[in-house]
């Protein structure tokens, strides 16, 4: 047989026995080989099998290692991700200064069950934070439940303290904590959150949805704040409510084109920090909230109505020679001239009788209707919590317009003023007032409230104003600043309080391209020595108005027009019958 | 199967054996090194907030005002101090919706007139040389 020569080995002992056992040897031989070849083949089958599977999983092998190489920041990305997003974003001004941010900071808990004892642990605790009472501590750490809070956000100092104490049952949670590195700066625009990180004042507030946790935190909040301007209209006020002895003061600088607030402070204000301490006074925000009769710089909205409705133009004017009795009222001029004044004369010299009869000619309607336009019989629409809702008489009688004409008889907040004016000198455009900084690409949408030509005349009264009139004491060489004074008495219980002032400058800049508006109110300012005993407007918030614009026109990039060349442009005459000369 | 085929399938396996082995702990050790890093990344983070809330603290124009009037004698830019680069170098400078030419007014401008020469610009009283 032939088998003998390509058998195995182990199949060559069974052919050698073979040759030695004849018929039944062979036989054997045979069964033998049909045993092998079977398990040959089961061999074979069964190698193809797994050689295949390992093919199979070089293949993959060598698709997942040679041929798809994985990206190995894209490997190191993976699984990073969720652990930003316990955050809440942060706050920054217009140009990323850092204004609100969180900080991850220790807080100090307890697990009652487990203290050794609650007496001497209360003790000690109580030595390292003297500001917890110890009864009310050992009454926590005697309680049922299982978790209390005994400090939250911990000064390493103090965590180090607590944990040097070596005592079982207290615990530290790693907790994100609400910072404000710029104290008390912009105080009612930026708010504050609780303990629990929720916004409860301010923007905080306003955009927690925003902010909030679980938001995206990588991406801060850009207010339209640029804390420069903040700051210089903070000191400003500041200084002049200690110079003049004034109980308070309210700010805002206002981009009179896109209707960004570059600046909003009332003070007395308070640092973020430490909200709870402060007094409910510190935390009234005056600007946005509170609502005042702001006095003669409404005349400048009753002269752009005049001008507007066409009921009279730069040349023409109204005779201020008698006061005007009215019901049990008198109105009078502070500034009496007792004669025929021009409309540029009426907003130069401040004539209350002059605005009233203005505002008499334009009609008790038109004048609503334009207030309403203006924006000051409506709360503003600024991204606060703190938005005041003005006050306007409910029957709009004939005394009513005369007084509304020079600011008394409708209460709005400085904010409203502010965008107010924006809308008179910026070509006559109302911008709603926004704390976000716009992109600049971002189209400003406006509504029309009064023609170019109007906002143009106003431009210029408003300089003669600070040129020739009652706000001298706000001008800045080179800014070609204009503006308006205001003196309200405020209201008492019996009438309005003789020696109780709100003074205040509306003021815009440079007058030839306003693009900035500024305005500051000082309450109840008292006169000095250097004022001759005045507090009104022109002595008081006109300085300090032109001091804020001297500061901040620089950092604005305004730049420096020369005063006899441009002024020309501006410059109307006061239109005087008289030839006299006045002064002031 | 020959002997050498066993061997070599031997040898093979145990250098593959030891491949694996090898891949396999530098794949841990750069999973801890990834592990480090990443806590490592959001330390840094964290001292990064801690500075720049610290950055932003110490410059609070307050604090820089108060260190300015102790220290230096800096003070208000005053608008006569200011110029565009256009009107150094003799262009004129349209300013407002006048478009009246003011860069050459005498009154808000530095009172010693720049005279441009060549590359460097000239004042009364010394030189400055201009990057070209």
């Amino acid at each position: 047989m032939a088998v003998t020569s390509d058998l195995p080995e182990t199949a060559t002992d069974g052919v050698t026995v073979s040759h030695q056992e004849g018929r039944t040897a062979i036989r054997l031989l045979g069964v033998r080989e049909e045993a092998l070849q079977t398990g040959r083949n089961r061999v074979v089958v069964a190698g193809l099998i797994f050689a295949m599977l390992f093919l199979a999983l070089a293949v993959r092998l060598t698709d997942l290692t040679v041929l798809r190489e994985a990206d190995p920041n894209l490997l190191a990305h993976r699984g990073a991700v969720a652990e930003q997003t316990t955050r809440r974003a942060d706050i920054v001004d217009r140009n990323g200064v850092l204004l609100a941010t969180d900080l991850r900071t220790a807080s100090l808990a307890a697990d009652p069950k487990l203290l050794l004892s609650a007496e001497s642990t209360a003790t000690a605790l109580v030595r390292i934070f003297p500001e917890l009472s110890q009864p009310a501590l050992l009454k926590k750490l005697t309680g049922e439940t299982r978790f209390v809070w005994i400090k939250r956000h911990l000064t390493p100092r103090q965590q180090h303290a607590a944990n040097a104490l070596g005592m079982p049952g207290l615990k530290f949670v790693k907790e994100w904590h609400r910072v404000y590195p710029h104290g008390s700066l912009a105080a009612h625009v930026v708010g504050y959150t609780d303990v629990d990180g929720k916004g409860i004042a301010g923007v905080e507030k306003s955009f927690n949805t925003e902010l909030a946790y679980g938001g995206d935190a990588d991406f801060p909040l850009h207010l339209s704040i640029d804390v420069r301007v903040q700051h210089a209209l903070r000191d400003e006020l500041h200084q002049a409510m200690t110079r003049f002895g004034a109980a308070g003061a309210a700010g805002v600088v206002m981009d009179a084109n896109s209707g960004e607030l570059l600046a909003l402070t009332s003070l007395p204000d308070f640092d973020l920090n430490h909200p709870g301490s402060a007094p409910e006074a510190s935390r009234f925000n005056r600007t946005s909230l509170g609502v005042y009769e702001l006095g003669s710089v409404f005349k400048l909205f009753t002269a752009a109505m005049a001008l507007d409705s066409g009921v009279v133009d730069l040349s023409g004017g109204f005779d201020a020679s008698k006061p005007i009795h009215i019901s049990r009222f008198t109105i009078r001029d502070d500034h009496a001239k007792n004669r025929w004044l021009s409309v540029p004369e009426i907003v130069a010299y401040s004539s209350n009788i002059g605005a009233a009869k203005m505002a008499m000619a334009v009609g008790a309607d038109a004048q609503r209707d334009y207030l309403d336009r203006f924006g000051l019989l409506r709360p503003s629409s600024l991204e606060l919590p703190e938005i005041g809702s003005p006050l306007s008489p409910v029957r709009w009688r004939d005394i009513n317009v005369m007084t509304v004409a020079f600011g008394h008889g409708v209460a709005v907040s400085p904010l409203q003023l502010g965008s107010g004016i924006s809308a008179l000198v910026n070509g006559g455009i109302m911008v709603p007032p926004t704390l976000l900084k716009r992109s600049p690409d971002m189209p400003v949408v406006g509504t029309r409230v009064v023609s170019r030509r109007t906002s143009d005349q106003l431009r210029r009264l408003m300089r003669l104003v600070v040129a020739e009139g009652t706000g001298g004491k706000a001008d800045v060489t080179g800014y070609l600043v204009g503006g308006k004074t205001g003196t309200a008495e405020k209201a008492g219980h019996r009438g309005y309080r003789r020696t109780a002032l709100l003074s205040s400058f509306v003021a815009a800049f440079p007058m030839n391209k306003p693009k900035y508006v500024v305005y500051v109110l000082l309450d109840e300012p008292n006169g000095t020595k250097d004022t001759f005993g005045f507090a009104s407007a022109g002595w008081t918030a006109a300085p300090t108005a032109g001091r804020v614009i001297a500061r901040i026109a620089p950092l604005l990039d305004v730049a420096p027009a020369d005063a006899t060349t441009t002024a020309n442009a501006l410059d109307i005459s006061l239109q005087k019958r008289e030839r006299k000369s006045e002064t002031f | 199967m020959t002997p050498r085929t066993g061997i070599l399938a031997i040898v093979l396996a145990a250098a593959m054996v030891y491949g694996l082995y090898e891949v396999e702990h530098a794949v841990r050790r750069l999973d801890r090194e990834l592990k480090d890093l990443r806590t490592h990344v959001s330390q840094e983070r964290e001292a990064i907030r801690v500075l720049s809330a610290e950055w932003s603290y110490l410059t609070q124009p307050a604090r820089l005002q108060d260190l300015v009037a102790r220290h230096s004698e800096l003070r208000l830019i005053a608008p006569n101090q200011t110029v565009s680069t256009a009107a150094l170098f003799g262009e004129t400078d349209a300013i407002g919706d006048g478009g009246e030419a003011v860069a050459d007014a005498a009154a808000p401008l530095p009172a010693v007139k720049p005279v441009v020469q060549g590359v460097r610009v000239t004042y009364v009283g010394g030189e400055h040389g201009r990057d070209q």
